[in-house]
């Protein structure tokens, strides 16, 4: 089985590309036995020129002019060559078997068409509990049992950093969006933390007949969590988060969000100030503003859905 | 592949039970590649006595003095020889084709232990509105898109009407039945409405590393959909309903129910009694009043781990 990482990135930053190329350069799988794809989504100091590559003998390197992550992620995929594909953020450092983890995985579970683990923190941090429910959402996220399912539920949704999927169904993907605008549009893009694309391309791997899954042996270090950590990041991103969920699920299933009670939206509400609650409140906040703001979008037809069907 | 189909019963509807002999005798696949066990959980009048099973080759019939589905169950599972066992209850007629499709999918997926299909009413009754999300509760149930995954979940749990398992997996269930007593607490017993040994058994097949499946060619019907269709029934089983899933939760994994806050409660019962919700407030009580209940127990160690 053939094996292409996927890099992409825009104006990374440099320790953290370091650390992330050094993690790479370190695979007990050889870099012999994969291809590395480096996609540079229009930095303003090539990435080519900045970091080391020599150490792989098989690179490829390509510039991606349009800004996005779902654009970039496209390109990655449109010009690998392996079967199995890994994706790899700019900054997700994967830990020394990752690769050769996965293409064990791959061969023992051909039924299993996008899978992931767990996205640990480098430095070990311990968060406050009041952001235990919203880890996950800023890409941390520990697998103690392998989940493998079916159904279209983030509990077996591989994320983004170290997805690891197979070509045909991330090809597919790829024309999807090209044909399909909406789908795009779920993608990250500049300031706005908008983020199911990497959900929507997991479930096109249950859309073609395949199942998702997520391994507890597969492990990297999202080096981006301790900046994360705080409430104003936090807050900010569970807006979008809310937002793009939502639009996932109207765009692919027809959902429509459920309206949230002003009733009980304020007594909530109330019960949060009187507890003091700031962080709680905020979060609340975030999510009836988003919820409003998604539902009438839709309702002024400013959200096509697309078509069904594979 | 030998299967086994289990039936369980205590005192039967003629009619129902009827039925469900009549679709067993209509199966697809012959008589030599199944057995019928009959487990009598102590009718007033013995099946045995009571129905005709000469049709069939190979029919057994057990008598289980204790009384309850866990326990009658367990019992079935350990007289049966063949490698598949199909659970049947003496309300679910199955579809003629079902052995058939249970033995094909159980070929097609050896990763899976556990599953089970579509629960239809034979009238094609529309339930009202409001009786929409507890469905599946009284064993109306409709599969439109195979469901597999290997998580304790209810979407991709069979239920125990024409649930299909694989015997290794059930022997396992029917040991842990007879060695703790925990488990068979969970299954109905005479009028109580407890009702989570399914699950229980589905989720058995997971501990064990195998997934569990619903698939939409798998179709039984339910014969006492109709009867269970009203305000009364509903709203007394979904008492039992969430004390035995809690119950399930606490005693597998751990998980104390979580409160429900006095304040929200009361706050959305207002609510719906000045609305004139009268379902949904009776609803919502029960499962506050079995939340409640529940975590005393627990609280007063009168459910063991």
């Amino acid at each position: 089985m053939t094996i292409s990482v996927i890099i992409f990135s825009h104006n990374p930053h440099p320790e953290r590309m370091n650390r992330v190329l050094d993690a790479l350069k370190n695979q007990e799988l050889s870099p012999a036995h994969w291809e590395l794809i480096m996609i540079d989504n229009l930095s303003d100091q090539a990435i080519e020129t900045q970091f080391d590559f020599s150490w792989h003998p098989n690179v490829k390197h390509f510039i991606e002019p349009n800004l996005g992550i779902s654009n970039a992620r496209s390109r990655g995929i449109r010009e690998a060559t392996g079967e199995l594909l890994v994706m790899v953020d700019d900054d997700a450092e994967l830990y020394p078997d990752y690769i050769r983890l996965a293409k064990s995985i791959a061969l023992e579970h051909p039924h299993i068409g996008c899978f992931g683990g767990s996205m640990l923190s480098a430095t070990s941090i311990k968060p406050p509990h009041k952001y235990a429910q919203y880890l996950e959402m800023i890409g941390f996220r520990t697998i103690h049992r392998n989940r493998i399912s079916n159904l279209y539920l983030w509990e077996s949704t591989p994320a983004g950093p170290g997805m690891v999927i197979y070509a045909h169904i991330a090809k597919h993907y790829a024309d999807k969006v090209d044909s399909e605008k909406q789908h795009a549009d779920l993608g990250r893009r500049g300031d706005s933390l908008m983020s199911s694309e990497d959900i929507d391309l997991a479930y096109h791997a249950i859309d073609m007949g395949y199942y998702n899954g997520l391994f507890a042996c597969l492990k990297l270090h999202h080096l981006t969590i301790e900046e994360h950590l705080n409430d104003e990041y936090m807050i900010r991103r569970r807006y979008y988060n809310v937002m793009s969920s939502h639009m996932l699920n109207y765009i692919r299933f027809n959902q429509m969000p459920n309206r949230i009670p002003r009733s009980s939206f304020y007594l909530t509400q109330s019960i949060n100030v009187l507890r003091r609650a700031h962080f709680e409140y905020q979060m609340k906040k975030m999510e009836y503003l988003a919820t409003r703001e998604i539902r009438k979008k839709i309702y002024r037809g400013e959200i096509p859905r697309v078509k069904k069907g594979v | 592949m030998l299967v086994s189909v289990i039936i369980c019963s205590y005192n039967p509807k003629p009619d129902f039970f009827n039925q469900v002999l009549n679709s067993l005798q209509a199966q697809t696949i012959p008589y030599n590649q199944w057995e019928l066990v009959i487990i009598d959980n102590g009718s007033t009048i013995p099946i045995e006595k009571q129905y005709n099973t000469s049709w069939h080759p190979a029919v057994r019939y057990v008598i289980e003095p204790e009384l309850g589905v866990s326990v009658a169950r367990a019992r079935g599972i350990r007289e049966a020889k063949g490698d598949l066992l199909v659970m049947v209850d003496d309300d679910g007629p199955l579809f003629p084709n079902y052995i058939e499709e249970a033995i094909r999918i159980a070929e097609k997926h050896p990763q899976i232990g556990c599953f089970g299909g579509n629960q239809l009413s034979i009238t094609h009754i529309q339930p009202p509105k409001q009786y929409h999300p507890y469905l599946e509760m009284i064993g109306y149930r409709r599969v439109n898109k195979a469901r597999i995954s290997n998580m304790y979940r209810w979407d991709t749990t069979p239920a125990g009407a024409g649930m299909v398992a694989r015997t290794a997996i059930a022997t396992f269930y029917a040991d842990a039945v007879f060695n703790r007593k925990q488990h068979a607490a969970l299954g109905r017993r005479g009028n109580s409405l407890m009702s989570s040994q399914d699950i229980d058994l589905a989720y058995n097949a997971i501990d064990q590393g195998y997934m569990n499946g619903v698939f939409p060619e798998l179709k039984i019907y339910h014969l006492s959909i109709e009867e269970h269709l009203n305000d009364d029934y509903l709203i007394k089983r979904r008492y039992h309903n969430v004390y035995s899933s809690l119950m399930l939760n606490f005693i597998r994994f751990g998980e104390k129910p979580k409160r429900i806050p006095r304040s929200t409660y009361w706050f959305n019962q207002l609510h719906r009694f000045i609305k004139g919700e009268r379902f949904e407030y009776n609803m919502q009580k029960m499962v506050y009043q079995a939340t409640h209940k529940l975590r005393e127990e627990i609280i007063h160690g009168k459910i063991a781990r």
